[in-house]
This record gives C-alpha cells, structure tokens and sequence, in this order.
C-alpha cells in the first residue's frame, strides 16, 4: 500500500483503471440484471419478488464493505500516516451511504409483498439504519474538519469505532429473532444455500456493482487530488 | 398481491442511484481536473508572471518557469 502513498504514482495507475471498472461494472450490471429480472427463475416460497434480489443484497454488501473500507484507511492514516488513506476514506463515505440507502429502500420494497409490512424494528434493519446514520455522521465530521483544516484524525477515529456496527449487521439474523431470513452465502466455508440459477446472476450483480463502486472512489479521489493541487499552488501564489 | 410494481421500483431506485452517483462523481472529477489543467497554463501562474516582470533580457533563474509539473508534486505529505 505504501508503494501508493505516492499521488503521482497512484494516479498513473488510477486513471486508466478508472475508465475500466467503469465501463466492465457497467456492463456486467446490465448483463447480470437483465438475467436476474428475465431469465432467472421465481423463488418458490416468495415467487417474483424474490427478484429484488439482484439488487438489494449487493447493495448491503456494499454499504458494509465501504465502511470495512473506512475503517482500514481510518486504521493506515493514524498508524502509518499514509498521505492518501485520509483522502480514500472520505471518498469512500458518499457512495458507500448511497448504497446502504438503496439496500434499506429495496429491502423495504422486498418486505411489503413478502412480510406485508415495509419496515419493522428488528436487528437487521434497525442495524442498517444505523450504519446509514454512521455514514452521514462520518461525511459531516469529515467536511468539518476538513475546512477547519485539521488532519482528519477524529475522523479516522470515528470510521474506526464505527466499525464495531459490522459484526452487528452481520450476526443480527443469529443473535435475534428477526423477520429477515439467514445467511444464505458463506464466504468463509465456500457454500451457498441458493440455486445456482440464482446464485450466478447474484454474484454476477455483486461483481458488476462492485467494479463500479470501485471507478466512483477513484473518480471521488481523482476529484479530489485535483481540487488540492489547485489550493496547493493558490496558496503558493499568494506566498510570493 | 402483484409483486412487480415492488421489483420494478427497486430496479428503478438502485439504477437512478447508482447511475446518479456515478454521473456526479464523474462531472465532478472532470470539472476538478480541468480546473487544475487551466490554472497550470493560466498567465497567472508564477512562473510567468515573474518572466513578465523581468522585461527585456532573459528572465533571471528564479523566476523561470517551473519544469513540467509532475502530477501530485504540490500536495502536501507526498510519499517518499
């Protein structure tokens, strides 16, 4: 990672990178979705809604993978200072809170068929909801201290305690009785409990997504390189 | 109850958003690039504005323009 720390150097690497993620994401979505919505099957028990599917659970896994991104910046700017981490993390914010609303608003459309009910208070939700509020705090303690011209430490550590919310995501469906269903994908034993007429347009999806996460941080970085560089030389003019 | 208005809803959602991300942060990367390119070559920049002052010979050393900007060289905790 600290081959990156370097600006130049990573943005050698982040611009063509950049249009690529863009465009494969963009494409494996559009591939993947359109398998999901018209070729998959419907799920036995829940029938049609179950496509929802291809779109709510990439979306929760984002919005959980951009915070576990938030929090290892958050960990190598306040233990190795590296000079890009601070700039990753905050990149990282926006996005990852458009993707846990998404996660919220299609699993809301997915309750009210399934459960009858748009939302209910239980462990999944309500921890998700959280993670939502997590991010908007994490964006506005960012902006603040970014324009008090601090270093971005209390930030770091936010992202860092926020964290702890990920387990509870994670293990809610174990440790509560909750309206929402279990695990149905284990990365860590390699096993799935779904067909894999579903599964493959579903890992599709999350690919496709995933990718294109990825090209919207490093447009948000790119952004913001720019931004510093013109402030950098503003303020050097103003020096001479 | 017909579950595609739900399905069709949260297709609908998640692509408005993601595209609408994607869009924004687009413009906005491009928007901030083209910014830094134009103050480079702007008559303000220091280089130049120290040549103008110098009228007539060759501009002294110091106020020669910088070599061509290597991207990332003005910011602040550049990676050693």
């Amino acid at each position: 990672m600290h081959v990156y720390a370097n600006p130049a150097r990573f943005l050698k690497i982040a611009r063509p990178l950049t249009a690529w993620l863009g465009w494969a994401g963009s494409a494996l979505i559009a591939l993947a979705l359109g398998w999901g919505l018209l070729a998959a099957p419907a799920d036995y028990l829940q029938g049609e809604s179950a496509r929802i599917l291809y779109v709510h659970v990439p979306a929760a896994w984002l919005g959980m993978g951009g915070w576990t991104g938030i929090a290892v910046a958050s960990l190598m700017q306040l233990v190795w200072r590296h000079p890009l981490a601070a700039l990753a993390a905050r990149a990282v914010a926006v996005p990852g809170a458009v993707f846990t609303f998404l996660c919220l608003a299609t699993g809301s459309l997915w309750g009210r068929p399934t459960w009858g009910t748009y939302w209910e208070w239980d462990g999944r939700m309500t921890s998700m909801l959280v993670l939502l509020f997590l991010y908007l705090g994490f964006i506005a303690l960012g902006g603040a201290e970014q324009e008090k011209g601090g270093e971005g430490r209390t930030t770091a550590i936010f992202g860092l305690v926020g964290a702890v919310n990920l387990p509870v995501i994670h293990y809610s469906v174990v440790w509560w009785n909750t309206l929402h269903q279990g695990q149905s994908i284990s990365f860590v034993r390699a096993s799935s409990t779904i067909d894999a007429s579903m599964l493959w347009p579903l890992l599709g999806s999350a690919l496709g997504f995933s990718l294109l996460f990825g090209a919207i941080v490093l447009m948000r970085m790119r952004a913001e390189l720019a931004r510093l560089k013109v402030e950098a030389r503003m303020k050097r003019m103003a020096a001479q | 109850m017909n579950p595609w208005p739900f399905v069709i809803a949260a297709y609908a959602l998640t692509l408005a958003g993601t595209g609408g991300i994607a869009l924004w942060s687009w413009a906005a990367m491009r928007r901030a690039e083209a910014e830094a390119a134009t103050f480079r070559s702007s008559p303000g920049f220091p280089g130049e504005v120290a040549a103008k002052r110098t009228e007539g010979g060759p501009p002294p050393r110091s106020a020669r323009p910088p070599s061509p900007a290597k991207a990332g060289d003005e910011l602040p905790g550049r990676g050693r």
